[in-house]
């Protein structure tokens, strides 16, 4: 176990005669031994989950302590458990052009849940590559975007929602339009400023900020924000992230691709040796199934600590979409668990269990996915 | 050396430092040698690397404090007698300052780690490594204690640098469009440990042009990329287009192995002719000189029997127009077939002396890919071959058939590219058909790529998947002495998923090194 985690396993067997007492419940389902993604991004070995019949987790003991009477899901050597993945801002569950906003400036009615479409079965296929949540938000075409929308993936006739809709807004270059107010980046930013500063963006949930290129970044960080919102940036080498030195700030960056855009990496690299959070957004369904891991693996590549890459991979998504019980293995949380063959930054890890509320999920042989032959 | 160029004499190569913080060799010319004038002898230029550095007045140009004549010659001849006998041994041996990698950690082929190693590099090349290596004298410490050396990995399946770059002709090299000085790229790869690329050319389908074989090492002139060969193989792409445009592709090219075969039979045709022709000439040389006797012995005649008739002689005017006409009739020199560069790379593929590289990935690409292999009976690698489960048997019967594979990254949409088995390779390996791995883009993606293979095959370690790509030519492999291409990893990259290289070092020069943390992700 990495030093750093002391203090989370202290707290753990701090609580274990609480655990003890969930554990005699005949239907909990305990997986052991196996190492745990913790919340802080760090991997604690030789653990035990327990999983309450209610499909939350009961407790996360060292894997010694647990009662072996319980039902056992024998983890296999090597085998890590992380919450589940998520797709942060693609466009999984909705069809080709359903994300598509109006023309209404600030449109605070617009809420992304109307377009998904719960019985796709491309939420089965995602979660079979451990990615178990979907947060989807209107096209930002306006200043104020609607609401976002988290959702379980799960192909089911009606859709599970995880989290409340959070505020979108855009600062770039979408909000541009020939045919209505602002035309101009210098109107844009006008607009912004009386919004924060006297309108209705006054005292209310900052949100998330959709702000792709240096110029909008840079406009971004000068508005007076009483408190800082989630930034979605894509980055380039004149990004000034180092203005979020010391501010708690929580970046979106992403997704990165192989033979992508190395500016982007770097930026992001930049942000978090600044202390900035980093969460890596999603490209579901046009990006490969693994795009988030492999995402997690360019970043690390290019210099960022396995830590924050599994933070951004896992707990900080959901403290972008305020989550609860989402993202973390810890007691209340959903028991929405993934069982990779290793570490999950590491590119030889597969995916060998899913559970999703508790539910075990049908994987196929060995753990392997065998991609879905198309007719041609 | 002694160099006797320009009437100047070359007395002697050292390892010296310039000033410039450069170590280089430097050939001192003197003006000839001359017993009586030797006191007088002055220093006339410093060459370094064969670039003219400093003319006798920069580097001094004072008179040499010579040694006594005698003992000089002695000294010079020995050297002489040295350096002839084994100029680059020597020159290594006692000019070249000596490299060391102290401290580092080496991951055997068995899994096993040489720990606290030594590795010394001479001229570029490992000359000693392991734990027992003891540094030489006066040579340059590198110290790299904890990191772990590998050899560099090649990328099979490279497009580095060639990100506009289109040809579509067989003469066509992937070389010349490789840019050099495109240094972010490289430094990019290098970063990943990859240190010797097989650059693919690019083109809209067909013939695209020959692989080539490079190192990434640095230039004297500037810039990376050290050629190694031009002719690994010539690239076919089956892939590229909408499926019409990839059968009208098939057609051109089997068209176009089909004309190169017939050049082939113009080509032995023209020479059986031209010997034909050459025979010819002869018979008609000697009928000529016979033909010459014989008016010779007429002339004779004609000067016995001076009075003829008029008619006679209009007969012999005849005669003598007939044999004019009869000397231009002569043996016809046959016509030589137009040169044809691209049609004489084909004829090498057609008699086995350089491999074709062809690009398919869906079945029916690989079945026409089948197709021309069996036709023309070439000896062939498969690229990309990602449906290559639906024609493993027909791909079993082939000969001199293997594949050169790409990770491919699964997609939650249907019909959005080919879809790979994911036991393709345990398919292959039990039909006996040999495969590799290349990155297929920038080779950035290389170590990943085999680290996600490796995962699927469930192997213990990426590591010795990664060494294996390439390990056939005289490059690759694991780190041994001769090596040239050393990575250092920050952990070790046969156990650690997320070990990054630390340093790159070919031909016993650092070509990238991770910068400090504080600069790292900065441009």
């Amino acid at each position: 176990m990495k030093s750093g985690n002391r203090w989370w396993l202290m707290i753990l067997t701090g609580s274990i005669g609480w655990c003890t007492t969930v554990e005699g419940s005949e239907s909990s389902v305990v997986i052991r031994p196996v190492a745990v993604v913790a919340p802080d991004g760090s991997i604690c070995e030789q653990m035990a989950v327990v999983i309450h019949s209610d499909g939350t987790i009961a407790a996360v003991i060292p894997a010694d302590q647990a009662d072996p009477a319980l039902t056992t899901v024998h983890a296999a050597a090597g085998s890590v458990l992380t919450p589940g993945l998520h797709d942060l801002f693609g466009a999984l569950g909705c069809g080709q052009d359903a994300l598509l906003a109006g023309t209404v400036l600030f449109d605070s009615q617009l809420d992304a849940a109307a377009a998904f479409d719960p019985t796709t079965g491309a939420l089965d296929q995602a979660a079979r590559h451990g990615v178990l949540y979907t947060t989807v938000a209107a096209v930002p075409s306006g200043i104020r975007n609607g609401s976002s929308a988290t959702f379980l993936c799960k192909s089911a006739a009606t859709a599970h929602t995880v989290a409340a809709g959070r505020p979108m807004y855009a600062l770039a270059d979408s909000v541009l339009q020939s045919s209505r107010e602002p035309t101009s980046r210098s109107a844009m930013v006008s607009l912004w400023k009386d919004y924060i500063v006297e309108g209705a963006g006054k005292n209310r949930d900052p949100g998330i900020l959709f702000c792709p290129d240096a110029i909008d970044f840079r406009q971004s960080l000068s508005l007076r924000w009483k408190s800082l919102p989630v930034l979605v940036h894509q980055g380039d080498a004149r990004s000034p992230v180092e203005r979020l030195a010391g501010k708690g700030a929580l970046m979106v960056v992403g997704p990165f691709l192989e033979n992508g855009n190395p500016a982007a990496v770097a930026t992001a690299v930049r942000a978090a040796r600044t202390g900035t959070e980093l969460a890596f957004r999603g490209g579901l369904p046009a990006a490969p199934a693994n795009h988030l891991r492999g995402s997690a693996a360019i970043a690390v590549a290019a210099g960022l600590d396995g830590d924050a890459a599994r933070r951004a991979l896992f707990s900080n998504p959901a403290r972008v979409v305020v989550g609860e019980g989402i993202g973390v293995i810890e007691p209340g949380a959903r028991a929405d668990l993934v069982l990779f063959s290793a570490d999950p930054i590491d590119p030889a890890a597969r995916v060998l269990q899913v559970w999703r509320g508790g539910q075990q999920m049908g994987m196929k042989t060995n753990g392997s996915i065998r991609e879905l032959g198309g007719i041609r | 050396m002694i160099h006797r160029g320009r009437k100047r004499f070359c007395f002697a190569g050292a390892r010296v430092n310039l000033g410039s913080g450069d170590d280089c060799t430097v050939w001192v010319f003197f003006e000839p040698i001359d017993r009586r004038k030797l006191p007088k002898m002055k220093c006339n230029r410093v060459f370094s690397r064969g670039v003219s550095k400093r003319s006798a007045s920069q580097c001094g140009g004072g008179h040499l404090q010579p040694l006594p004549s005698g003992l000089t010659l002695l000294l010079a001849s020995l050297t002489m007698l040295l350096v002839w006998g084994h100029p680059g041994t020597v020159e290594a041996q006692f000019f070249e300052r000596a490299l060391v990698l102290e401290g580092v950690h080496i991951p055997g082929p068995d899994g096993r780690v040489l720990e606290d190693s030594n590795i010394i590099l001479r001229g570029g090349r490992i000359v000693e490594l392991g734990p027992d290596s003891d540094a030489p004298m006066m040579s340059k410490k590198i110290k790299v204690k904890g990191l772990f050396a590998t050899a560099g990995l090649t990328d099979l399946s490279s497009t580095l640098t060639l990100d506009d770059v289109r040809s579509s002709s067989a003469i066509h090299s992937a070389w010349d469009g490789f840019d050099r000085y495109d240094s972010q790229q490289i430094l990019r790869t290098l970063a990943s440990g990859v240190t010797r690329i097989h650059l693919i050319p690019m083109g809209p389908g067909g013939i695209v042009g020959r692989v080539s074989s490079l190192s990434l090492g640095s230039r004297d002139e500037g810039g990376y990329g050290i050629l190694h060969s031009e002719d690994v193989a010539l690239c076919i792409d089956l892939n590229s287009g909408t499926p019409l445009e990839r059968i009208r592709t098939y057609e051109k090219v089997r068209g176009a192995l089909k004309s190169a075969q017939n050049r082939r039979e113009t080509v032995d045709d023209y020479t059986s002719d031209l010997e034909e022709y050459i025979e010819e000439l002869v018979e008609a040389a000697k009928k000529k000189d016979e033909e010459k006797d014989e008016e010779k012995d007429e002339e004779k005649d004609e000067k016995k029997d001076e009075k003829k008739d008029e008619k006679e002689k209009d007969e012999k005017d005849k005669d003598e127009k007939d044999k004019d006409s009869k000397k231009e009739d002569g043996p016809k020199k046959p016509d030589r077939p137009e040169r044809d560069p691209a049609a004489e790379i084909l004829l090498q593929v057609l008699d086995h002396e350089l491999p074709v590289m062809i690009t398919a990935r869906r079945s029916a690409d690989l079945q026409n890919a089948i197709d021309l292999i069996e036709e023309f009976q070439l000896s062939a690698i498969l690229r990309g071959a990602d449906e290559a489960h639906l024609v493993l048997e027909e791909l079993a019967e082939l000969e001199k058939v293997s594949l050169l594979l790409e990770v491919p990254r699964p997609s939650l949409m249907r019909g959005a590219g080919p879809r790979r088995d994911p036991h393709l390779i345990a398919q292959l390996d039990e039909e006996g058909i040999s495969w590799a791995v290349g990155s297929g883009g920038q080779s950035t993606s290389l170590w990943r790529s085999i680290q996600q293979l490796s995962g699927q095959l469930s192997t213990a370690s990426p590591l010795p998947l990664a060494l294996a790509q390439g390990a056939q030519g005289p490059f690759g492999g694991w780190l041994r002495r001769g090596a040239t291409e050393v990575v250092l990893w920050e952990g070790n990259p046969a156990e650690d998923p997320l070990a990054r290289p630390n340093r790159v070092i070919i031909n016993g020069t650092v070509v990238w090194q991770r910068p400090s943390g504080t600069r790292e992700g900065s441009f």
